[in-house]
């Protein structure tokens, strides 16, 4: 017993060097003391494992917070080639085949005009001169504003040498320029939604990738819970390893004490 | 505490209160453990169903966003193949106007010229129709498939992070029971050795006087 109490004695221990002193026998160091040194020695064995637990927890965080930080930044990521692509899309389906749309409307109607064609170019030469000249006053974007100017001043030589030519080659060439721009309305259609399909494909990498964000901080976030569960296993296994120590060594001197009052009425 | 196990009645008493109160704190610490492992796993159940949810938000953005491009891109290739046919249209009617009536086979290029018009422009209006057909469909079938799901999906998400944040409270506030209970379990060991070491005393006392 007396043996198991002081292999098992804590460095240090009060107990293991009583205040008073006094001769021990195996008969004196009791079951009690022995059994608070298996005591002792479960709290030691429970501090070990607690600060192993807790080891393993602050190196499973760091993990996580590295993989939160890679899920992050592959969110944010996809979120810019998302960003990028839907405007593209944007550009490409609705700005671009717009403006074609309404060349190819404009071009029809020459096509179809016959030999009122040079009149409807004119008019519309002079219209898109007008709309490049006032739209910056009425707000509108000054590169649509150029576009405007450069198409009148197209169609305008295309007034020009239509004065010239017969009706019927300015018919084929606004049927050509209407088949053109049709088919770049199309084009434009199908590159918009193939750009939007890799958008919203990015989209929804940036959704996965924050749902994968939220699961990592669930984990984090159970990490830190059992963390701070071997953190307090540590402490409680502290204090009662030292609030067995104490009660030990007070055994001890309450002994000591129970001897001396013996000796001196004896 | 060799007096607290011995059968003086007064250590008894105190050993015996100490072992009940010590009893109930550890009653008390093993509720709170059970609602503590009981709240842990609703949250990783919770947070399991949320991530769930985040990820069927994202599979519903990519279904919606790759119907929406089909039939965009659907729509532009019927845009593509009207233009071309009414092209086909514009030039068989501009042949037809110039087609000369002296000429011997007037009727039959006439025929054959109508009937190229009639059906390239017949083509190119279903292909028209069906081109702004997708440029209508593409948008709402986004929304309906993509963006409405995704956001039932975001809300059901969100309302699994509300509980799980709520059992991670409640496992805090277990952890926290357990603290509490093991900080009164040693007060208690702290007074009931404070008694003994009182009785103890008087215990000396009393041999010396005798």
């Amino acid at each position: 017993m007396q043996a198991l109490a002081s292999s098992t004695a804590p460095s240090g221990a009060a107990w293991a060097n009583p205040p008073t002193p006094v001769r021990f026998t195996p008969t004196q160091l009791s079951a009690a003391c022995a059994l608070l040194a298996l005591l002792t020695q479960t709290q030691c064995t429970t501090q070990s494992g607690a600060k192993t637990e807790i080891e393993t927890n602050a190196q499973h965080l760091e993990e996580l917070k590295k993989e939160l930080a890679e899920a992050i930044h592959a969110a944010q990521e996809a979120a810019n080639h998302s960003g990028f692509f839907g405007f593209l899309s944007s550009v490409f389906g609705s700005d671009i085949a717009k403006i074609a749309g309404a060349v190819a409307a404009v071009a029809a109607v020459v096509a179809s005009g016959g030999a009122a064609g040079p009149l409807v170019l004119i008019a519309l030469a002079e219209g898109l001169q007008l709309a490049a000249k006032l739209g910056p006053e009425l707000g509108i974007d000054p590169k649509i504003c150029m576009a405007l100017a450069i198409a009148g001043v197209a169609v305008g030589l295309c007034t020009g040498t239509g004065e010239a030519q017969a009706a019927g080659a300015i018919e084929d060439f606004a049927r050509g320029v209407s088949v053109v721009a049709k088919v770049t309305e199309g084009t434009s259609t199908v590159a918009g939604g193939a750009l939007g399909y890799v958008a919203g494909h990015y989209r929804a990498d940036q959704l996965n990738h924050q749902a994968d964000a939220a699961g990592i901080e669930a984990e984090e976030d159970m990490a830190t819970l059992d963390f701070d569960d071997a953190l307090s296993l540590l402490q409680r296994a502290m204090r009662t390893g030292q609030h067995e120590a104490g009660t030990a060594s007070q055994i001890i001197r309450d002994n000591g004490d129970t001897n001396i009052a013996l000796s001196d009425r004896i | 505490m060799t007096q607290s196990i011995s059968s003086t009645s007064a250590v008894g008493f105190s050993g015996e209160l100490a072992a009940l109160l010590l009893q109930n704190e550890d009653n008390q610490t093993q509720s709170a453990r059970l609602s503590r492992d009981a709240a842990r796993d609703s949250f990783m159940s919770e947070s399991k169903m949320q991530i769930e949810a985040l990820h069927a938000a994202a599979d519903a953005t990519a279904s919606g966003a790759a119907l929406s491009a089909a039939i965009s891109i659907a729509g532009g290739a019927c845009s593509v193949a009207g233009a071309l046919d009414e092209y086909d249209a514009n030039t068989a009617k501009a042949e037809l106007s110039g087609l000369s009536c002296q000429s011997p086979t007037y009727l039959e290029d006439s025929r054959v010229l109508n009937q190229a018009f009639a059906d390239s422009h017949k083509s190119a209006q279903l292909w028209g129709a069906s081109a702004n057909a997708g440029g209508a469909l593409a948008g709402p079938a986004k929304t309906l498939v993509g963006d409405c799901v995704a956001e039932g999906e975001q809300a059901t998400a969100k309302h699994h992070e509300t509980l799980a944040e709520q059992a991670r409270w409640t496992a805090g506030d277990a952890s926290e029971t357990i603290d509490k209970a093991g900080k009164r379990s040693d007060s208690e060991l702290q007074i009931l050795q404070g008694i003994q070491n009182d009785e103890h005393s008087s215990n000396n006392a009393i041999i010396g006087r005798i």
